[in-house]
């Protein structure tokens, strides 16, 4: 048994060095919840998309320069989608937008929509309750919040 | 009238007979037996070969072999088996009317990695005469391993890496959602890529019933046409027993729960487990094997379950010296979940919401044949031929399906004019239909012709030249045609050192799949281009091969290097354009300049074995000009692999640590570390195993992920999961 001591005693070695490297993927924080859409979606709005700001501006076409993360645009026509958007701890304000592009161009250009100054969005929430909440991330947490309904 | 037919037959006869004998006393004869040369056991099943001929033999149950016909003169012999080291008889002097008696006695192969090669120039050689370089797995690393899938070893070879189950060598393909191979997968060296998407289905692979691997890493179209431009994986099954062996294997296998509580996503833990039955066996001079397998994998994420059952069979065929054939048939059915991407960073095990039960199903359907004639000792005629047809349907969120067929034909010519020239020239035909509502209908066909000349320049180097033409049309319509030589220089001032320089161009026609998809791709949609053209390569390496004989306490010793420089002119990658719209196009030129060692020992008696490889990559997309534009996505520019292990009487350990650098550029989604946490980490994974060996019994215990590291290979998905296996293996 004496001659697997050597390669143990190397291999225990590596597991030291491995132990004191950098780990790998660990738990996120950010806001997950549902959003719902009642009515029938407006033609000039191709998409939805639950948008994360770092501060609330009076003129929310000027939201660019405080966008953190968004999700994933919900097209026209969808009843409910469910989103996760990942923030570092922080404090943020939810707003439900409107896409008045592709949301696949909106996504293939965000770059340079970002450096524009200007999004392509309307807001589609109508309760300043939800507008002005803020949500407040701590580390490694997930905030699962109420769902939220866009009438139109 | 009678009398006299009867005395034409009878002196047809006796001149026959005598003109037969006169023709054996002209010829002579080698035979002897083979042996194991610790335990004077006799060995069946050896490969024998008289090289610089295409005459050989092959062991029968009790070791013994005999070449006859032989034209008087010296010949040298090369003796190889599966775990033994090959042994070269030099200089046997065979006059008129002798057999001249051999005794070999082979010693077993402590490293266990084959030195006898076909791959790299379409024939049987030495892994130190190979023109460029070429990694080769043996039957013992892939059992040692237990894996079921062939794709999950191959990152322990020096210069290859997988992306999400993508073959790379020396970072060729990067990931394109497995379309688009640039490296060409043959099973016994018949092309075994999808005719619609070009990629490959692991899942067919008899992994358990390989006998080698051999990886062509130097990129090059020259003997083996569209897709090796990045380099050549061969496959090769076994041949079946002498002895009647029936073999089960049964592997069992859990995954742990997900390290933190927030990802956990199921109550109880996963399971897998695979049940194998095979039976090997003679039939007077052919032999033959066949394998059902039944699989279930619960999968470590939730849309990455998966069923099948496999039936494979191979059948040898040996009609006399001259002609021998083989047929090899493949059939799958299997059905699994359907994963692009993880719910969420949050939720990473678990899948987007409503499409938890979307799953494909299909079949896969492949025989392969092979015949071969030797004309004379210096002249020998090889056919293959294949039928590959793959249907698949998606049930759940899109109801996408296919169906594919390829018909493959490949006619080559291999002659030795001296002991120093030696050539090899073919021709293949490849029919590919494809009927798919996301490609539409379409057909392609290819036809190309080969030479490789192979010239002993001295004593100690090799000149190989070769170069091919191909033509390549869809539904009719012509759509490439390249001409890709090859020059290499092979030098071997002693007999275990090698130095090797080549040149090879190389070419890839796009696949149907990248012409012709039309389909969403989560907000994104995929148009068609089919104006798409073909991408080409031009590739240059050094390298050198080093291998030490036993000596002292170095049981085994072997280090291998190389150079390699790239050049890929209007690559295709999936690209989106303004308009978020998606088309396959000739977007880069790039270049990939690497390095790659590997070393292989075993030392004092097996108390130490180890093999350890690293390879650099500097992947970068070129502008017109030359200049560097970007990096290439999903590349490691680092990766190093690996294994410390002992033998001790029966039981057998090893350790195992694979390290792959953060992938600097992905293309599907902009992973912005400013919202959190990067993805795109390191790759630092330890795997450990544990085998006993009794009898007929062997034994493994594998732990996969010991440490429960999370990494992704491409974005929103998640690595393999911490998952321990037991594998039982019984022959009688």
């Amino acid at each position: 048994m004496w001659r697997l001591i050597f390669p143990l005693i190397v291999s225990a070695a590596l597991l030291f060095i491995n132990c004191n490297s950098p780990t790998g993927l660990k738990p996120v924080a950010g806001i997950e919840g549902n959003l719902y859409f009642q009515g029938t979606w407006p033609d000039s709005i191709q998409g939805a998309a639950l948008v994360a700001l770092d501060d609330l501006p009076t003129d929310l076409t000027q939201a660019a320069s405080h966008l953190v993360n968004y999700s994933t645009p919900a097209p026209n026509g969808t009843d409910s989608t469910e989103y996760f958007l990942q923030l570092k701890p922080g404090t943020y304000f939810l707003i439900a937008m409107g896409l008045t592009m592709d949301p696949a161009v909106f996504a293939a250009n965000l770059d340079s929509i970002i450096a524009s100054g200007r999004l392509p969005v309307v807001l589609l929430d109508n309760d300043l309750i939800d507008i002005r909440a803020i949500y407040i991330i701590e580390d490694d947490q997930v905030e699962k919040i109420d769902d939220r309904t866009i009438n139109f | 009238m009678n009398c006299l037919k009867r005395s034409l037959f009878v002196i047809f006869l006796l001149s026959w007979l005598l003109q037969t004998t006169l023709i054996a006393q002209e010829f002579g004869a080698i035979s002897g037996q083979v042996v194991d040369a610790a335990t004077s056991n006799p060995l069946p099943g050896v490969n024998i070969l008289l090289q610089n001929t295409f005459l050989g033999a092959t062991t029968d149950p009790e070791g013994y072999f005999h070449i006859q016909n032989l034209k008087p003169g010296h010949y040298t012999m090369s003796v190889s088996m599966i775990g033994y080291h090959r042994e070269t008889v030099a200089d046997i002097p065979v006059a008129a009317a002798m057999d001249w008696k051999v005794l070999v006695a082979l010693r077993q192969d402590v490293i266990s990695s084959p030195q006898v090669i076909v791959t790299s120039s379409r024939k049987t050689q030495d892994i130190l005469e190979s023109p460029v370089s070429i990694s080769v797995i043996g039957a013992r690393q892939i059992a040692q391993r237990a894996a079921t899938e062939l794709v999950d070893i191959l990152p322990s070879e020096p210069g290859i890496s997988t992306v999400n189950g993508q073959l790379n060598i020396r970072g060729a393909s990067g990931y394109t959602l497995g379309t688009g191979s640039r490296s060409l997968v043959l099973l016994d060296g018949i092309p075994m890529l999808g005719s619609a998407a070009g990629n490959v289905t692991w899942e067919i692979v008899p992994t358990s019933e390989i006998e080698q691997v051999e990886i062509v890493k130097a990129g090059g179209s020259a003997l083996y046409g569209s897709s090796a431009m990045g380099g050549v994986l061969n496959i090769i099954t076994r041949s079946g027993t002498y002895r009647p062996e029936t073999r089960v294997r049964l592997k069992s296998g859990v995954y742990s729960q997900p390290g933190y509580d927030q990802w956990q996503w199921r109550d109880q833990q996963g399971l897998f487990y695979t049940a194998e039955l095979s039976h090997s066996r003679s039939m007077g001079p052919h032999n033959g094997w066949f394998r059902i397998q039944r699989q279930h994998d619960d999968g470590y994420n939730e849309l990455n379950w998966y069923d099948a059952l496999n039936l494979t069979g191979k059948i040898k065929f040996n009609f006399g010296t001259r002609h021998s054939a083989s047929l090899f048939a493949n059939f799958l059915a299997d059905n699994g979940g359907l994963s692009s991407q993880w719910r969420s960073a949050a939720h990473p095990f678990e899948a987007p919401a409503g499409l938890e039960h979307d799953r494909i199903d299909g079949t896969k359907f492949n025989i392969n044949g092979m015949y071969s004639y030797i004309h004379s000792p210096k002249v020998v005629f090889k056919a293959r031929g294949a039928l590959y047809r793959v249907h698949w349907q998606d049930h759940g969120s899109n109801t996408d399906h296919s169906t594919e067929q390829k018909l493959y034909s490949d006619y080559q010519v291999s002659a030795t004019w001296t002991d120093r020239l030696n050539t090899i020239a073919g021709l293949t035909l490849q029919r590919a239909g494809i009927d798919a509502n996301i490609f539409g209908n379409h057909a392609g066909l290819t036809s190309a012709v080969y030479f490789l000349a192979q010239q002993q320049l001295s004593r100690r180097t090799i000149m190989t030249l070769g170069s091919r033409w191909e033509q390549y049309s869809v539904d009719g319509k012509f759509l490439a045609r390249m001409i890709t030589p090859q020059f290499a220089l092979n030098f071997r001032p002693t007999r275990g050192l090698a130095f090797r320089s080549s040149v090879g161009w190389g070419f890839r026609v796009p696949t149907i799949a990248e012409m012709f998809t039309r389909t969403q791709l989560s907000i994104f949609k995929v148009e068609p281009n089919p104006d798409l053209g073909a991408e080409t390569s031009i590739s240059y390496e050094v390298g050198s091969t080093l291998i030490l004989t036993p000596t002292g306490w170095v049981d085994a010793f072997k280090l291998d290097g190389a150079l390699f420089k790239n050049f890929y002119k209007n690559l295709i990658e999936p690209t989106p354009d303004n308009s978020g719209i998606i088309h396959f196009m000739n977007i880069t030129n790039a270049q990939i300049r690497g390095a790659e060692i590997g070393i292989s020992t075993s030392l004092m008696n097996q108390l130490f074995n180890v093999t350890s490889s690293y390879t650099y990559l500097d992947p970068v997309a070129l502008n017109s000009d030359g200049s560097i534009k970007d990096t290439l996505a999903y590349r490691y520019r680092h990766q190093w692999v690996s294994t410390v292990g002992s033998s001790w009487q029966e039981i057998s350990g090893y350790v195992e640590y694979r390290y792959s650098s953060r992938i600097e550029k992905t293309q599907l989604f902009a992973e912005d570390p400013k919202t959190g946490q990067d993805p795109r980490v390191p790759i630092r994974v330890w795997s450990a195993g544990i085998g006993y060996s009794v009898k007929q019994w062997d034994v493994l215990l594998r732990a996969e992920n010991l440490l429960q590291y999370y990494y992704v290979e491409v974005e929103r998905n998640l690595g393999t999961e911490r998952n321990f296996t037991l594998t039982l293996n019984y022959k009688f």
